[in-house]
């Protein structure tokens, strides 16, 4: 891509922005230059061969040396070159040397001829040139147009529309590039994008505004480090943001107010405004999904909480009656039903408040190698009052591998588990846990020998407050979905399968780090 | 008569406060209490008391930082109250020299044990070279270990392990104090090596190494070492 007619375009163009008088002489004097150079250095080797060449043969040197300029100058220094060398020619080789005026008709009409054929020649060829650089440089357009198009099209956020943005810019205009969005509604604040690739100043903000408020492309000469360009994204019914461009380097395919940069912001427009309304879509989407779990989470607490407490207030009033005060045995169940209450209120607000944490995502496991024989033994010592009648088989290595987890998720997920299955199952049920590296997975399966879960509502209970019909109270529906993202957090799955006795059997698998188990070096 | 012992409670919560109040009180102590870290310090200066318990969700102080206040002029025992899920808040508070901890909702009777656990330790200033918990045996000076009848050989760093946690019985240690001590500072982060020592310290000393009644887990924060209830205590564990 470095050709010289590239390095000329690229230097017209600049020449063009800067608008500057003097650098726009340079550029042309400099051509000037390299003709009269040119023409000189072929006159001076042709020299040495004067004597013993004719002077026709050196003229038609002097014609390619023409035709070679011709390829890398514009028309008015190829003229001039030709006028040069036909001149040269005269004076170096016509004979009589060093003569011009002292010509014969035959030598004046082979003059006119020669600087008509180089003049023409040049002309010619300097137009093919021109005319293929545009060309080329459609060509190039159309490519930088569907590489963006194409990034564009990949992009699935805001985010990723600014990120291709910035990218783009600095690949096709060699420009540092800041996007600052207008936020949606009345009186919408001009806000900067954390993904460009400088910070804009307040002047600079400024002038992104007006930008965004006229509608129109800024260009301005580029003072130190001043944003050059402001290009305004415009949507269908509303302008969405700015681009401020720096420009980063002189080395670039195109000039910052080349035609392409506006068809670029039209399709930056266009994706920004297919961003906008999907998000938008999304948005509806939660608050609609938002609202009926609010509903339902109404309903659901409004029993589970008001449950217990009742039991707490009615029975803590019992303990006043004088009757019940002074019977020892009234009075111990009054106060174990008070206990029992609280217990399960105090179950119902921590299951809200995971269920909470999950879906505001401030839940991100603390991983650390952990034995989950030692997790399950943990579990099922903490919840022995909730398993109150319920036999519990554990099958577990005594050697097992480490597995990589947040071992106080996985040891709220086991205990919710077991809770699930003392609490939906007759009394006095068995639950048995087992646990065992399985391939790349290290699997807890917690089975109880209960009436089990019918098909149908097997892919259902790990849903967000869903309840079996014949459910007994004291659930709130959430401990399952809880355990789903607890484990979905670890790379998870948990499922639930029809056990061999046909009860429940919740399998979690979590992945298994291939890991060497580490020695423990010293001496007996 | 002995004189109580007084025990300050920093909670910010009237209804704890009581409580903690009735069932101190009935345990044989005495309470003063505060509902701000300021009030607290201030108490703990006036009153010198024996034990602190302290609330880490106070309004106007972080615990820790009280917790580090109280460590710069006394090692008194403190017992840090906290709710699930600070896990990290624990494990910094016990680094910094907190005695133990209880997690709301707790039973009254559970935090008084605790207590009870943390002043005794304190009260020892000798540790016993013997003591006999559960079937095992443990002479410290002979270096001899018996489950039932049958002798233990442990090896130089389970042996080493062994004593910080009966040096420590009842305390809560955690990850990085145990990897510490055992392995040096450069190391305390390597919980992996940790997990299965404490595997090969459970096979060699526990009835049943799958359900684990002397060396028990402390999700997320370590481990301590329990005496099964009932029996011996380093107290009345003089093995002849």
């Amino acid at each position: 891509m470095s050709s010289p007619s590239h390095d000329t375009a690229t230097l017209r163009s600049e020449e063009r922005r800067a608008g500057g008088v003097h650098s726009g002489r340079l550029g042309r004097a400099a051509q000037y230059i390299i003709a009269a150079a040119g023409v000189s250095i072929v006159i001076l080797a042709c020299a040495p061969f004067a004597g013993f060449l004719g002077y026709h043969s050196i003229g038609l040197v002097l014609l390619a040396g023409i035709t070679s300029l011709s390829l890398f100058l514009e028309i008015g220094p190829v003229i001039f070159a030709a006028l040069l060398s036909a001149v040269g020619w005269d004076f170096f080789f016509i004979p009589p040397i060093y003569d011009i005026s002292q010509h014969g008709v035959e030598e004046i009409i082979i003059l006119i001829m020669y600087f008509c054929v180089a003049g023409a020649m040049g002309t010619l060829t300097s137009r093919v040139r021109r005319e293929d650089r545009a060309r080329r440089r459609a060509q190039e357009s159309a490519n930088a147009l569907l590489s963006l198009t194409r990034d564009l099209s990949h992009a699935v956020s805001t985010d990723d529309v600014v990120h291709m943005t910035v990218h783009n810019m600095e690949a096709y205009f060699g420009a540092k590039a800041a996007v600052c969005l207008l936020r949606e509604g009345e009186g919408g604040e001009l806000m900067q994008h954390a993904g460009g690739t400088f910070s804009l100043t307040e002047a600079e903000m400024a002038a992104a505004r007006r930008a965004c408020g006229s509608g129109q492309f800024i260009v301005k000469e580029q003072e130190n480090d001043e944003a050059a360009a402001y290009l305004p994204i415009l949507g269908p019914r509303r302008p969405l943001g700015v681009i401020a461009l720096r420009r980063a380097h002189r080395h670039a395919s195109f000039p910052l107010d080349s035609p392409l940069i506006e068809a670029f912001a039209k399709q930056i427009a266009v994706a920004m405004e297919r961003e906008s309304l999907t998000e938008r879509q999304k948005k509806s989407g939660l608050i609609e999904e938002s609202e009926r779990l609010f509903k339902t989470l109404f309903s659901s607490l409004s029993h589970e909480v008001r449950t217990p407490l009742s039991t707490i207030i009615g029975a803590s009033d019992n303990l006043n009656e004088p009757f019940i005060a002074s019977d020892e045995f009234l009075r111990g169940e009054t106060v174990r039903e008070i206990q029992g209450a609280a217990a399960r209120l105090n179950r119902v607000l921590g299951n809200l408040l995971d269920m909470s944490r999950l879906e505001a995502g401030f839940l991100r496991p603390n991983f650390e190698w952990c034995d989950m024989s030692d997790i399950v033994t943990g579990c099922v010592r903490t919840v022995r009052d909730e398993l109150a009648g319920h036999p519990v088989e554990l099958d577990l290595p005594g050697n097992g591998p480490l597995v990589r987890v947040d071992s106080v998720l996985m040891e709220q997920v086991v205990r919710n588990l077991l809770i699930n299955a003392a609490m939906y199952t007759p009394p006095g049920t068995k639950i048995t846990v087992r646990a065992r590296p399985l391939d790349t997975r290290y699997v807890i399966e917690v089975e109880d020998a209960g009436p089990g879960i019918p098909e149908g509502a097997r892919s259902k209970v790990f849903e967000k407050f869903f309840r079996l019909p014949n459910a007994r109270a004291g659930g709130t529906g959430l401990g399952l979905s809880i355990c789903k993202g607890v484990i979905e957090a670890h790379d998870g799955i948990i499922s639930l399968e029809a056990g061999a006795a046909g009860g429940a059997r919740f399998v979690i698998a979590v992945p298994l780090t291939d890991r060497k188990l580490p020695t423990i070096d010293d001496e007996a | 008569m002995k004189r109580p012992q007084t025990v300050l409670i920093i909670d910010d919560e009237e209804g704890i406060r009581s409580f903690l109040e009735i069932a101190f009180r009935a345990g044989g102590f005495d309470v003063v209490h505060a509902a701000t870290a300021g009030e607290g310090m201030v108490q703990f200066a006036a009153r010198q008391p024996a034990a602190v318990i302290l609330d880490l969700g106070l309004p106007d102080e972080d615990g820790k930082d009280i917790l580090n206040r109280i460590r710069c002029v006394s090692a008194v025992p403190v017992v840090i109250l906290s709710v699930r899920s600070s896990e990290q808040e624990i494990i910094e508070c016990l680094d910094a020299g907190a005695d133990d901890y209880i997690v709301k909702p707790f039973r009254p009777g559970e935090l008084l044990a605790r207590l009870r656990n943390v002043l005794r330790r304190r009260m020892s200033t000798e540790i016993p070279r013997t003591y006999a918990i559960g079937r095992l045996s443990i002479d410290l000076s002979a270096r001899t270990i018996r489950k039932g009848s049958e002798p233990v050989r442990l090896t130089a760093k389970e042996f080493q392990l062994l004593v910080l946690f009966l040096e420590n019985l009842g305390k809560v240690l955690t990850h990085k104090y145990i990897l510490r001590r055992i392995r040096g500072p450069e190391m305390a982060s390597d919980v992996e090596y940790l997990r299965v020592f404490i595997r090969s310290l459970r096979k060699k000393l526990e009835d049943d190494p799958s359900d684990p009644q002397l060396f028990v887990t402390e999700s997320g924060i370590g481990y301590r070492l329990v005496l099964p209830e009932g029996k011996g205590t380093p107290e009345d564990s003089a093995v002849p």
